[in-house]
């Protein structure tokens, strides 16, 4: 068996010891071949992770450049960003960013022993050109085409959120549309883009089409889905972290199965699940797990953050929505079986929360898309995750 | 002697290591958790960051010191870790000021790698050019270590560093996977909380508790024993200590700094040596508290320094009448606060009662409400905790008039004298608050009355009261101890107690034997010694031994001067017992003595003449039962909630006696007009359904079956046109052809409807025969 490591919930994971991945990895670097993807999942399902794997151990012929982007508060900062790494990028090939650096010469700019001093900019920044030039000096000036960079950005939304606070929204659109200008440009030369982020992207543009913005920029990439562990492999991450933490038990395997479980094979679930069991003192067993699952669902402090659930309800889907997806949610977590599109129409009508079948048919696809929910062989409806639906029913009394 | 700890109070990274290691409480598996995980975090690509929130006073401080000491004993983890201790009064508002904190504490800690003067450059660079130059050398210094950054009032901190801070922060963490952060909060601010911040789910967070009593026992024990006194740890472990402990318990809420400070005193026994590092302690917290005070809205404001001026949790009502709100008003401004961290909330059945979260807090803004510059509150009520009046009494005599030791002695027992006794308080309130509400209906007032006699008997009801009745007794025994130096009240009533649990749990012997120590004990009272001797009579008469029960009764009821209820109780008790030994004329002369009695109780007198009457039966002297039946029924119906007493005896005497059956019919028809007369006809049927039930346990033994028919036939022609007796009857037949039948044909029993048949099985305990 592989050495054990420590639970680590919200940590630096050491990529060598990730667990279960290996298939997404190879389904991105496949997609790669084609076009530029954004990663879509559920907060906590280890985005970073995957991220990070992929720029510590890329492909061959591939050159990751990981950018963590809330950094980033103006689209000059982006900007400028990019071409920094761009520029380092370069540099280890011996190469330089050449026409960036004559557009800052152009505008007044100058770089001196690596430090760049832009003019103070009466008007908008030229963030655009920066980007566009630096994008271009990456796909041109690198010394061999086998060499391919890609982009890996992570926390897209909530730069584009900052960018939204600072700028204003008309800024998040432009940068949304020069980046898929650029992906359509020099997509053809090698340029990808692995765009993923805590938020849902889909909110931010929903967010952004209640301001007029009528384009679709992320069409063109791939949405690949990043789902929790299947079931082997959640075993193995909680056998792993059992015999990292040195936690006794006399059976190690019912141990890590009732643990991949419980947790719906989040792996975040998982590293927290281990970890209070550590903390806890007990025996590994499939009571203690389950008391040590009770008791963090139970936790007023709301330790796996699931009271987020509830509390976005009004945010994502709207004021007016916020009692209809309530009830959706609480009919659905109160039955053991999966409901129908009429069945919830139908109590949705009884109780005057809503009685229009497209407006609920919209708002499920919503639901749905946020990982609350899916449907079964049947198109019938129920909980994602069972913890959730777990936590839900818990927290919500019924 | 060794030299006293320095303890610092204040700046636990001044006190020894070694010394913090001594005093350790309650976190050694929390520490190790730590220290692995740091471990690993530098050993490994993992990178564990760890969050522990606690208020002021906590022990947080404590804990970092003790993680980076230990990590820079290991030798082994030089070569991959550097620690970066970060100065915990000091903040950061952006990312380039708290690179240079980490770069500066790295100078300090590795002086030959990092220098001051490096960071030159910097100040010729923008800010944002900077920022990047100091993190790029920052992290090319590193090489090949995991950096430790430890950093405390993490809350403060996120403050500084705003959003836009945090998340450049965050950033560069991810972009850099070469950190581990150590961090405490006095709180989980919304920084660390909300889904959308940056530090969402980033820290791995434990909550450092308040000690409990037992805890704050354990540490001031292990201060003691670094202090070379070890007697006072041994102290700690007797009841008393434990009940003082407990009683601080309540004044500190926990709070580890306060009993650092307390232990000195505790360990000194010096007044001056208490209060300087007190004043200290506050001089340092109270700029921070007001601040903190300052910035509420005013009537929260309000709310906190009533609060504050309180020595007790108070409930909404009072704290509405008192600052002059609706109810509503304050309990909605309340759970503001709660959410904020101000005040907490603690149970009393049903209703929640408020205090200050922190206990400095309380101190602090009772120092700047206190204009008189009286003495200090809580070093008072210490005092009161920690002594008894006897003992500041001659604390009192040994101080030099003026001096603080004096004035706060005298202030001491003046607030005793006003107040009451704070530590019998303390430990009431303590017990109330653990118990449930019929629990603490229960025990709430006998806990209190003991607690004016001792404390340590206070602390065994309590464990009565939970259930613990093993450590109860254990408390008893060592309070009751002829040398133990409690007074003898104190003594008596402790083996009482005693006694009533053996007696309670079957352990009749032990109980035995603390009554008679009561009886033997030397300075006894009369009521103490009768009370005892009754409760003896009761134990030899649940063992069966009638004749020690009576001897033990006559002691009580010739003992000059016993309380009258014992005396008329143990004249009923030993009626009984003369009529088991069939000493029938003494029987009877006890009962009479008791209706003689014009205090007697009622029920006591009801009962003794329904006793008279049956022996009357017995003796075939039909008529003076009759009269004594009539009496007894009459004294019962008298007061506003009549006692009428039980009929069971009289109709047993009644079926033992021989009787031709016309007379038996008249006898029952008169028994039956006695008991209507007087409206207690439901005592007459229950003690007839009850009566089935000893038939039937003696149904072998029973004489011929005709008995038994001219018995139930003449109840029935008797009581046929009175209502009360009807369902009783039906059943009462029913049960005697079951019985005829040899207690074998069950289907006799259809004769009753369900519930009727439900009430005979019940009588005869058919269920588990079936």
């Amino acid at each position: 068996m592989m050495a054990g490591m420590k639970a680590n919930p919200g940590g630096q994971i050491d990529l060598k010891e990730v667990v279960g991945r290996d298939q997404i990895i190879e389904q991105i670097w496949d997609a790669l071949e084609q076009q530029s993807i954004r990663i879509v999942a559920e907060r906590r399902i280890g985005k970073t992770t995957i991220i990070k794997k992929l720029a510590a151990e890329p492909r061959d012929g591939w050159k990751p450049i990981f950018q963590d982007l809330e950094k980033c508060h103006t689209a000059l900062e982006f900007a400028m960003s990019v071409y920094r790494e761009v520029d380092e990028f370069l540099s280890i090939q011996q190469r330089s960013a050449r026409k960036t650096k004559d557009f800052f010469k152009a505008i007044g700019g100058a770089e001196i022993a690596g430090i760049i001093k832009l003019p103070t900019f009466t008007g908008d920044a030229p963030w655009k050109e920066i980007l566009s030039s630096a994008i271009h000096d990456l796909v041109h000036e690198c010394e061999t085409k086998s060499d391919r960079p890609v982009f890996l950005w992570d926390e897209v939304p909530f730069m584009l959120a900052n960018i939204n606070e600072r700028e204003g929204e008309t800024t998040s659109m432009e940068i949304l549309d020069t980046l898929r200008g650029l992906r359509q440009t020099y997509g053809g030369d090698g340029l990808r883009m692995v765009i993923t982020g805590s938020i849902g992207l889909h909110h931010v543009i929903s967010t952004l089409k209640r301001q007029n913005y009528a384009n679709s920029p992320v069409n063109d990439t791939l949405a690949i889905e990043v789902r929790p562990l299947d079931a082997a492999s959640a075993q193995e991450l909680a056998a792993k972290l059992i015999e990292g933490e040195n936690i006794q038990t006399e059976s190690f395997e019912e141990t890590a199965n009732e643990v991949s479980q419980l947790s719906d094979c989040f792996p975040y679930y998982i590293h927290h699940i281990v970890k209070a069991l550590k903390l806890s003192g007990l025996n590994g067993s499939r009571d203690t797990v389950e008391k040590v699952v009770l008791d963090q669902l139970l936790d007023s402090s709301d330790p796996w953050e699931l009271n987020h659930y509830r509390e976005r309800i009004s945010t994502y889907y709207g004021d007016s929505l916020e009692l209809a997806v309530l009830e959706i949610l609480d009919s659905i977590a109160s039955r053991a079986e999966a409901m129908s599109l009429d069945e919830l129409l139908a109590g949705l009508k009884s109780t005057g929360k809503l009685d229009d079948r497209e407006q609920l048919i919209n708002l499920l696809r919503l639901i749905t898309q946020d990982h609350y929910l899916s449907r079964n062989a049947n198109g019938h409806y129920h909980f994602q995750f069972p913890l959730l639906q777990r936590w839900w029913k818990l927290a919500r009394g019924l | 002697m060794p030299d006293r700890a320095l303890l610092s109070v204040f700046t636990p990274s001044r006190t020894r290591p070694e010394d913090l290691e001594a005093i350790l409480v309650q976190r050694q598996d929390l520490l190790d958790d730590a220290i692995s995980r740091v471990r690993e975090s530098a050993t490994t690509d993992n990178k564990h960051h760890l969050l522990f929130v606690g208020r002021r006073g906590t022990g947080k401080t404590h804990l970092v010191t003790l993680l980076v000491h230990r990590l820079g004993l290991e030798k082994k983890l030089n070569k991959d870790l550097r620690i970066a201790w970060l100065n915990e009064d000091e903040t950061s508002t952006t990312l380039l000021e708290l690179l240079r904190r980490i770069y500066l504490a790295l100078t300090k800690r590795y002086p030959e790698e990092y220098s001051e003067e490096s960071l030159e450059l910097m100040f010729d660079l923008g800010q944002d050019e900077a920022e990047r130059w100091l993190s790029q050398k920052l992290l090319k210094s590193l090489k090949d270590h995991t950096l430790l950054v430890v950093v405390e009032n993490l809350d403060a901190l996120f403050q500084g560093l705003g959003k836009a801070g945090q998340q450049k922060l965050r950033a560069f963490i991810q972009e850099n996977p070469v950190l581990s952060l150590v961090a405490t909060a006095q709180r989980l601010v919304d920084d660390l909380t909300k889904r959308t911040s940056a530090f969402f789910g980033f820290f791995q967070t434990e909550q450092l508790n308040p000690l409990s009593v037992k805890q704050a026992a354990e540490l001031i024990g292990k201060i003691s024993t670094l202090n070379g006194q070890a007697e006072i740890a041994t102290f700690l472990h007797s009841a008393t200590g434990r009940s003082r402990v407990r009683a601080l318990h309540h004044l500190s809420g926990g709070n580890h700094r306060i009993y650092l400070v307390l232990s000195q005193f505790i360990t000194r026994e010096s007044i001056d040596d208490l209060v300087m590092p007190f004043s200290k302690m506050i001089d340092e917290m109270t700029p921070y508290y007001q601040e903190k005070v300052r910035w509420l809205p005013p009537q929260q404001r309000k709310i906190v320094e009533y609060l504050c001026a309180q020595e007790r949790p108070t409930s909404v009502k009072d704290m509405a009448r008192q600052l002059f709100a609706s109810h509503q008003s304050i309990s909605s401004q309340l759970n503001d606060l709660r959410k904020k961290g101000y005040v907490q909330a603690a149970q009393r059945g049903r209703e929640s009662l408020y205090q200050i979260a922190e206990p400095l807090m309380r101190i602090c803004i009772e120092i700047k409400e206190n204009q008189t510059h009286e003495p200090l509150r809580m070093l008072v009520d210490f005092l009161r905790v920690w002594y008894d009046g006897r003992e500041l009494s001659s604390r009192l005599g040994e101080c030099n008039l003026g001096s603080l030791a004096y004035s706060y002695s005298e202030y001491a027992i003046e607030k005793n004298a006003l107040q009451g006794n704070l530590r019998a308080k303390l430990l009431v309130d303590g017990f109330g608050a653990e118990l449930s509400d019929e629990r603490g209906a229960k025990w709430d007032h006998l806990i209190e009355v003991c607690a004016q006699e001792s404390e340590e008997l206070a602390l065994a009801c309590g464990e009565l009261a939970k259930g613990n009745d093993d450590q109860a007794l254990k408390i008893f025994e060592e309070i009751a101890e002829e040398n133990s130096g409690y007074s003898t009240m104190a003594r008596s009533h402790a083996l009482k107690l005693a006694a009533d649990t053996y007696y309670k749990k079957g352990d009749l012997e032990k109980a035995i034997a603390d009554f008679n120590a009561i009886i033997d004990m030397k300075g006894a009272s009369t009521e103490e010694v009768s009370h005892a001797l009754y409760n003896l009579g009761v134990a030899h008469g649940a063992l069966g031994e009638t004749e020690n029960e009576i001897t033990d009764y006559s002691a009580v009821i010739n003992l000059v001067g016993a309380p009258v209820e014992q005396v008329m109780l143990s004249l009923h008790n030993r009626g009984i017992a003369y009529l088991v030994l069939d000493e029938i004329k003494k029987s009877n002369k006890d009962f009479e003595a008791v209706i003689k009695l014009e205090d007697a109780p009622i029920p006591l007198r009801v009962d003794s003449y329904i006793l008279l009457a049956a022996t009357h039966i017995n003796h075939g002297r039909w008529n003076p039962a009759i009269t004594a039946i009539t009496h007894g029924l009459t004294a019962g119906r008298r007061p506003a909630r009549p006692y009428l007493g039980s009929a069971s005896h009289v109709i047993r005497s009644f079926f033992e006696v021989t009787l031709t059956p016309k007379i038996r019919r008249n006898r029952i028809k008169e028994l039956i007009q006695t008991y209507n007369a007087n409206g207690a006809i439901s005592q007459l049927s229950e003690a007839l359904t009850s009566h089935l039930g000893e038939l039937y346990k003696c149904k072998h033994e029973l004489s011929i079956s005709n008995d038994l028919e001219s018995w139930v036939s003449g109840w029935e022609k008797a009581g046929k046109e009175i209502d009360g007796l009807r369902l009783p009857l039906r059943i009462f037949r029913t049960g005697v052809d079951f019985l005829k039948s040899g207690g074998d044909d069950h289907g006799i029993l259809l004769n009753l409807n369900q519930e009727e048949r439900k009430i005979l099985e019940q009588v005869l305990d058919l269920d588990s025969a079936v």
